[in-house]
Parts: structure tokens; sequence; C-alpha cells
């Protein structure tokens, strides 16, 4: 059916923000606009991801339970969600981050044969 | 729900926290704030996809399913409403009678007696045959003490026994039912008093200090719940007792209505607490931990056997037998209850049946609906959970209304209990109850939705999608099967009604052996102290009787020692002087009733031959009894017993005693042979509890006050009690029987009605379904009376089927309610052959209703149909 190819398409770019959001929770806790600001900033503001996106990406997380959310009061003093990596989402990111340099790699290769021979 | 409602909102605040943050940023870069907004927003995207996009995360889409198929089931069956009627009927009766028995072999049978480790309390009684229960008998004192020395099985074993005090000492004298316990009885069952303390070792002693204990109902009814109480003194009998303790509330331990408790071994003389031969104690015991009831038995009839080796004079060679207190307590009701249970069952079966006949039919008519869904895409599994999702719903629709049906049962059950059962007091509708019948409703759902489910999942697309909507041929066999099934089931229920019902017949038109009716009683005890001679006591009950006999609406009066059918009974060994005599353990018994010359008049007891008891049978005179027909048959099958003698053996009376006549037999239970019986005159052996029996003119319940204050004319402390009259007192004793054959007559009733019900219903949608054929036929010439054939015909197979195989499953179940019939056997061949007759009445009347109908179908309009 339709539904099934699309999942895939939209799983590999889903899979590339949790990838970011779980690298950026490895620093500690942080709110959702946080977390989005880190990722820009990190990125040399190179990565303009869709704010929003951030959100169905965060539930999915919780409930793979690779992150856990607490409640917690932001810089401005205002009650916040606070998203924590959890040990199983640690493990997760080692992994996901080996697959990744893995296929980054293996693109690489594949774009660049000159530079290898 | 309601989480899913505050997931939605903390959502909604989160982002737009995350929007104002992002504005505010914006401005402090120096945008403006309506700038600052937009930028904000454009970064973020489009919030209610995100929304929805998150929303799908939590993925509460089997739920969301659930509840369309919830939503979607209710306005189907709301546009059915005769349909849904007719299934939560059904589903009603079956669920509500299953909830109201459950109830009541919840409370009775599963529930764990309301004291501590209940589980290892017994009941220990002596038996003359081993591991009979039907044998058990009253344990003797003496028993009772080597029981007590010599075992190694209990942690605490104690002995009870209900004696009769009056109550005096204020207003009004009153007899009060005592239970005579053994020390530490109330922590052997595993409660504390609610007041004071209970009998030490100490107080269970002759001699001892009276001490009593008063149950929580006396302390509050009679002494204000008076928190002084402890310390006081009452009278019993007219003697002072020290009360040291309140019993706790509620307790039914070890008979309902007793008053107040005793120390046993102060009622009992010293030397006759080591008697082995008189049989009246009920001993309780506690098993040490990890001891089973095996064991318990094992070492208990180690010591019987010893007893027996020891005490050849009085001892009866008795066994012993250790039940469980709680089987004990229920034994009784037990087969009624169980009986009562498969009944219930059956009738859920039926509206099961019932049901899922009907749902067969609206699947075949829903069947177009089916396909289509089925060609838009619907998966079978989808179609399946929404048919379950549909037929559960049935079902706790039929379980709420069940509910309601539970609690008019209940209440019926109630009305009919037997009076002997003190745990019927508890039975309510709890969370086990309610756990019960949720469980009920989910299993019956299951049962009757799967079938249908399962056909409709299989449906043919092309057959269904085409105009037809005639179930295929399988359905046809299986609603038939249905039809046959309900038949036989609500054959084996009336067969079982019908027995109960025979043997309650036979029951009522027993000849007791004495005239019921006009007739009050009421019981007396002569104290001790008062009354110390035999003469005093003659005296007193002369007395009464002759100003009893000049009241003004007596017809006549007399008194005997224990009225027929009061359970209250004792017997007595003897022998005939002049035959050879039995060893102490092997002789005869006969029941002991002390009388007056009127009795045998007052009853109506035929005199057979010889005379009855003279006004000249007195102290000093010859020594005379009575003897009753089935006694004297029994040990002078081919003489007469008259001027023959008898060594009777009560107590240090041992001189013989005269037959001077033979009366008729009395029955002295309703439901066994009359027992051989000896009749004493009171004013020979002067016996100290006696029925005043009265004979009236009128009303004798009215009689009954009047009798009160003629014993208060004589003696202002001495009460009466157990005041009754005679026709009361066999009603009385019918109500185990009408219990079980009341229910049994509901539930048997249900199954029919709703028997009844299922049939016309699968007849008259037969006909509907046929009256294209119909049409076709009386177009060719068939005339309405074949038609009527056609379909009576069909329906007279089915009850064939059903009767035959109905009557082949009572002769099987039937069995198991023997012990509930009286003078009937379980294969009746008339009750059965009625039984069939019935269900053949009322299955073809539900045929013939719709077959009519066939009959007037108009040609033209049933094949111009479609």
């Amino acid at each position: 059916m339709s539904t099934k190819e699309q999942k895939e398409r939209i799983e590999l770019l889903q899979g590339t923000l949790d990838l970011l959001i779980l690298r950026t929770l490895l620093l500690g806790p942080a709110h959702g606009h946080a977390i989005a600001k880190a990722i820009e900033f990190r990125s040399d503001e190179v990565l303009q991801v869709e704010q929003g996106s951030l959100y169905p990406a965060l539930h999915r997380l919780i409930k793979r339970r690779w992150i856990s959310v607490e409640e917690g009061t932001s810089e401005n003093n205002r009650r916040a969600k606070f998203y924590r990596l959890t040990t199983k989402g640690r493990r997760q990111l080692a992994l996901e981050t080996s697959k990744w340099d893995k296929l980054a790699g293996a693109i690489a290769r594949i774009l660049r044969p000159t530079e290898e021979g | 729900m309601w989480r899913r409602k505050r997931m939605l909102q903390d959502l909604d605040q989160e982002i737009r926290d995350h929007i104002e943050t992002a504005t505010q940023e914006n401005i402090d870069r120096g945008m403006s704030p309506e700038e600052a907004r937009y930028a904000a927003l454009r970064k973020f995207g489009n919030v209610t996809r995100i929304k929805e996009d998150t929303r799908e995360v939590w993925s509460w889409v089997w739920c969301e399913h659930l509840l369309q198929d919830i939503r979607f089931g209710i306005r189907v069956f709301a546009k059915s409403p005769g349909f849904t009627a007719a299934a939560v009927f059904s589903l009603a009766l079956g669920i509500g009678a299953n909830t109201a028995i459950f109830s009541v072999v919840d409370a009775l049978l599963l529930r764990p007696l309301p004291y501590a480790e209940s589980d290892r309390l017994v009941t220990v009684s002596e038996c003359s045959r081993p591991y009979d229960q039907s044998s058990k008998n009253e344990v003797a004192p003496g028993n009772f003490l080597d029981w007590r020395a010599r075992n190694h099985v209990f942690e605490q074993i104690g002995a009870v026994e209900l004696p009769g005090y009056s109550l005096t000492g204020s207003d009004r004298p009153e007899r009060v039912l005592g239970a005579a316990t053994s020390a530490g009885m109330l922590k052997l069952i595993g409660l504390r008093p609610a007041l004071g303390r209970e009998f030490e070792a100490y107080d269970d002693k002759n001699g001892a200090a009276p001490v009593v204990m008063l149950t929580h109902a006396l302390w509050k009814r009679r002494y204000g719940s008076e928190p002084q109480i402890v310390g006081k003194t009452i009278q019993l009998d007219t003697r002072p007792y020290t009360v040291v303790g309140v019993l706790p509330e509620a307790l039914t331990f070890p008979e309902p209505n007793v008053q107040l408790w005793v120390p046993l071994e102060q009622t009992i003389a010293p030397p006759e607490m080591h008697w082995h031969a008189s049989h009246y104690l009920d001993v309780y015991a506690r098993l040490k931990p990890g001891v089973s009831l095996a064991q318990a038995s094992e070492d208990m009839s180690r010591i019987a056997a010893q007893i027996k080796r020891e005490q050849t004079e009085s001892n009866s060679g008795a066994a012993v037998l250790v039940l469980s207190l709680q089987d004990d307590l229920s034994g009784a009701i037990r087969p009624a209850l169980l009986t009562l249970l498969v009944a219930v069952g059956f009738v859920l079966l039926i509206a099961c049946v019932n049901v899922a006949n009907l749902l067969l039919a609206r699947a075949t008519s829903r069947g177009k609906e089916l396909a289509t869904r089925i060609a838009l895409g619907a998966g079978k599994a989808r179609l399946m959970r929404q048919m379950l999702t549909e037929s559960i719903l049935l079902s706790f629709a039929g379980g709420c209304a069940g509910l309601l049906v539970a609690s008019w049962t209940r209440r019926l059950l109630l009305a009919f209990r037997p009076e002997s059962l003190p745990q019927f007091n508890v039975i309510e509708t709890d969370g086990r109850v309610l756990l019960f019948t949720l469980a009920v409703c989910v299993g019956t759902g299951l049962l009757f939705g799967l079938l249908p489910a399962l056909r409709s999942s299989t449906i043919n697309l092309n057959h269904a999608a085409s105009r037809s909507s005639t179930p295929g041929k399988s359905t046809q066999h299986l609603r038939d099967l249905f039809v046959a099934a309900e038949i036989a089931i609500s054959l084996v229920l009336l067969a079982g009604a019908g027995l109960t019902i025979r043997s309650f017949l036979h029951l009522r038109a027993t000849d007791l052996g004495f005239r019921s009716d006009h007739t009050a009683t009421a019981r007396i005890s002569i104290p001790n102290d008062k009354y110390s001679k035999d003469e005093q006591v003659i005296a007193f009950y002369d007395q009464l009787l002759e100003r009893i006999r000049g009241t003004a609406g007596v017809e006549s009066a007399a008194m005997v020692s224990f009225l027929p059918l009061t359970g209250h009974n004792f017997d007595n060994s003897f022998d005939v002087v002049g035959r050879p005599p039995h060893p102490p353990d092997n002789r005869d018994y006969a029941l002991v009733r002390f009388v007056d010359p009127q009795y045998f008049r007052v009853l109506g007891i035929p005199l057979l031959s010889g005379r009855g008891i003279g006004e000249h049978d007195r102290l000093g005179s010859r020594r005379s009894i009575v003897l009753s027909e089935s006694m004297a048959k029994r040990h002078w099958p081919n003489t007469s017993p008259i001027g023959e003698h008898l060594m009777v053996y009560m107590g240090e009376d041992q001189a013989p005693w005269e037959v001077v006549g033979t009366v008729g037999d009395v029955r002295t239970s309703i439901a066994e042979e009359p027992q051989p019986t000896m009749y004493f005159p009171y004013a020979q052996f002067p016996y100290r509890f006696m029925v005043l029996t009265v004979r009236t003119h009128g009303d004798p319940q009215s009689m009954i006050e009047t009798i009160r204050n003629t014993v208060a004319i004589l003696d202002a402390d001495q009460p009466i009690y157990q005041t009754r009259t005679l026709a009361n007192l066999i009603d009385t004793n019918l109500v185990p029987w009408r219990f079980s054959m009341m229910l049994l007559c509901m539930f048997a009733a249900m199954a029919l009605l709703l028997a009844a019900a299922g049939i016309y219903g699968v007849m008259a949608y037969l006909v509907t379904e046929r009256t294209h054929e119909v049409g076709i036929r009386m177009a060719l010439g068939a005339q309405p009376h074949d038609v009527l054939r056609l379909v009576v015909g069909q329906g007279a197979k089915l009850a064939l089927i059903g009767v035959i195989s109905g009557l082949l499953a009572s002769l099987a179940l039937t069995r198991l309610m023997s012990n509930l019939l009286f003078d009937v056997s379980t294969t009746d061949p008339l009750t059965l052959s009625v039984v069939a007759l019935v269900i053949a009445f009322v299955v073809l009347a539900a045929c013939y209703i719709p077959a009519r109908r066939a009959t007037r179908v108009d040609p033209m309009i049933a094949l111009r149909y479609e």
C-alpha cells in the first residue's frame, strides 16, 4: 500500500532529526525551543529545522523510551517541559552515530571515488 | 479519554510557549512585535499539522477504532429496537439469575467464614459408621474429655451445648438460648470479646463462680449497651451470674439466636462429664498449622478405637468424623445450591442461544451492508472485531438490566430461604459479585457473538451483493441445531422443576400421623431451684392444664416433652423383660416422649389397642407406657405387646414399665419414616421441659397471649418460648423443600419463556424468508393447510429432536438432584412425559403463529417481492 512507501521516506528524515535531538540532549536536559536553537547553532545555522517538526519527533522518542520528560522552569522562569536522555537513549545514540558514520563514509566514497584511488 | 485530553492541552501549551519564546528573542534582536511573531510562526511551521502528527505518534488508533465500533454498534442497535430489546431481555434474565445465585453460592460456599484462619476450623463428631456423614451424632462429654487429652492434631478443642435459661431480674422474664462453651472458645474460632474477657480455665469447672458473657445483641437490647456491664450480676434461672464480657457484634457462632454464653463444665455435673453414653455436645477444634483434615481424622480414629476398648459398658462403638467447619455449616443447602447453579447456567445458555440466533438472522439480513464494507476494503479481522464489539455491547446492556433481575431474584431467595442459614444475612452485591457479572457478560458476549461473527467474515461477496439475502444452507442447519438445543435444555430444567413439584406435593400429602389444625404450642421449662421435687413439677403442670382447659376458646389441651417435627428428640435404649438382654453397646433404641393423658386426643393420634395414658397413671401407681405402632410391630411382629414389660435405661431409673396400649405412628421429621416411640405418663416421670399443646375453637395464633398470661398467673417468673401453631411448624419444615422447588420452577419458567421466544423468533424469520417460496407454492395450487403443514412440520421435526435429546439429558442430569427429592424417582415417567408434552405444545404453539401468517401470503405480492 501507498502509506508504506511514505513511511519509509519519512523515517529516513525523522531518523536524522531523532539523531540530532539525541545528540543535543547528551549535553543535558533541555526544553523544546532550546533543542531547536541548539541544533541550529551547532550546525552553524546550516540545518534549518522546521521547528514544529521537533514535537512529533520528541513524542516518538518518548514512546521508544529513549528520552524522558519532566516538569521544570525555563531560563525566563516559565514552567516548561524538559527532555532528558535515558540510558536506553544513550545506547541508541551510540548505535545511530556509528551507523551514520558508516553511511556518510559510504556515500562519500561513492561521490568522491578519486580520493581513494 | 481524560488523559488524552490532558496531553492535548499540554502539547498546546508547549507549542504556545515555544512560539512566544521565539517571538521574544526576535524582539530582542530588534524586530517589531508583529514582525517577530510572524518570523517565529514561519520558523515553527504549520501548527495544526504538527499537532496532528504528534497525536498520531501517541497512536490511540486502536482505541479510537474501538470507540468507533461502539458508537456504530449503538447506532445499529438504536435502529432496530425490537431486536435489541429481545436480546437484552434474554440476557438480562440469564445474567441476572446467575448473578443472584452466584451471590448466594459465594456467601455460603466460597467465601471463608469470618473467623481468623478459618480454614483450620473443624467440627468433630461421633458417627456410627466411619466417614459416613449421615450417621453423624453429637458427642458424649466423656469422649470429648478423652479427645481433648489424647489428640496430637488440634491446637485447641472445645465443646458447646445449648441450654435454655430464664432470664429474670427485670420487668419481664424472658427465655433465652444460651451456649455453654469450653474455656477459650472465642480464641479457638479466632475472635476477641468486644468488652471484658472470655472464659478462662478456672471458670470452666463445676463449682466455680457463676459467670456469663452476653452477646452483643442482648447487651444492646436488654442492657442498653451499658459500658459498665462487666462485673455486674444478672439472674439466670433465679441464680446470680457475674458478667465477665460481651461477645463481638454480629457473631453467629455457634447459633445465630444464642443470647449468652456460660462456661460448659459449670452446667454439667462432674460425674456426668465423664459419661460416654449420652451424646449432646457439639465439638469444635482448630487444627495445628500444617495438619490436614485426613491427618486429624486418622488421629481421632486411633483415639476412638482406644476408647472403644476401654469403655465396653457404655460407648456405642463410635467412629469420629472431622469436617471443615464451613462444609459442616453449608452441608445441608449445598446440593440445592449446586442444582440451582446448574439450572441458572442452563438459563444463561438458552439466553445465549437465543441471542446467537437473533444475531445470525441479522447477519443474513445485514449481508449487503457487510459485503459493501468488505468491498470498500474492511479487513476480516476488522469486521469480526466490529461484530464482537457489538455482541459484547449487547451483553453489557443485558448485564446492567441483569443486575435489576438479580436484585429481584435475591429478594425472592430471601423470602424462601431456610431459616437455619445465618450466612444468608450477608448476601449482597459486592465487588466479587460484580466482578462475576462482568466476567459472565464478557463470556456470554464472546459465546453468542463468536459464531455469527465468524460466519459474517466469510461472506461471499458476489452472493451477498446480488439481490438475494437468503442464508446459506449451513446457517440454516446451525439455526435448527440451536432451536433443538434450546428445546432440549429447557426440557431438562422443566424436568428438574417437575420432579421437585411432585416431591413437594408428596410431602404435603404425607400423613404425619397427627392433626395440625387449630393448635397452638408453647414451650415451658421448670427450674430446678424453685421446683426441686417431682411432686411440685407435676402439681404445676396439673394446675396449668386445668386453668388452660377452663379458658374460653380452648377445646382441649395437653403436654408433651417433644413435639414432632421440631428436631428436638431424645432416644433411650431398652430391653424386653423376659428376653435375653442385649450387651450395652448393641441395645435397641426408641424415641422417648413424656405426655399427659389427653395428648393423643389433642393431636388426633389414634389409639390402636389397649388403653392410652390414664389419669390414674401417677407417681406410686403401676408404671405404664404406650408404644407406637412401628415399635410394637418391630418387636412383637405377630403378637400383642400389651402386658409385656420393658426395661428402659434412663439414667438411674431402673424399674420396668408395663405396656398398656399402642397408638398410631407419628413422623418426627417430615421426610423420614416414623421412628419407634415410647410414650411415658408425665405424672410418673416428670420432665422439666414440656410443650403445651392447645387445640382451639378459633384462630390458634391469638391463643398464645392467653397461654402466656395463664402461665404468668401461676408463676410470674416463668416465661414461655418457642410459641407457634402446629400448622406453622409444618410450614417451617417445608421451607427448605419449597426453597429449591420455587427457585427451580422460576428458572424453568424463565427457560421455557426464553426458549419459546427464541423458537417463535426463528420460525417467524423462516416464514418471512420463505415468503417467496410459499407464494410460488400457493400460485401452483397449494392450500393453506399444506402451507401450515410445511411450517409446523419443520417445527415438529425440531421439537422431536429436542425432546428426545432433552429426555436423554435429563435422565443423566436429574440423578444429581436425587437428594432434593422425596418419594419420587429421578426418572419418574409421569413427570417426564408431562414435561415433554408441555414442551411439545409450547414449541408447536410458537410455530403455529408464524405458520398462520404464512397461509395468508398473497401469491401475487410474494412473487413481486424483491
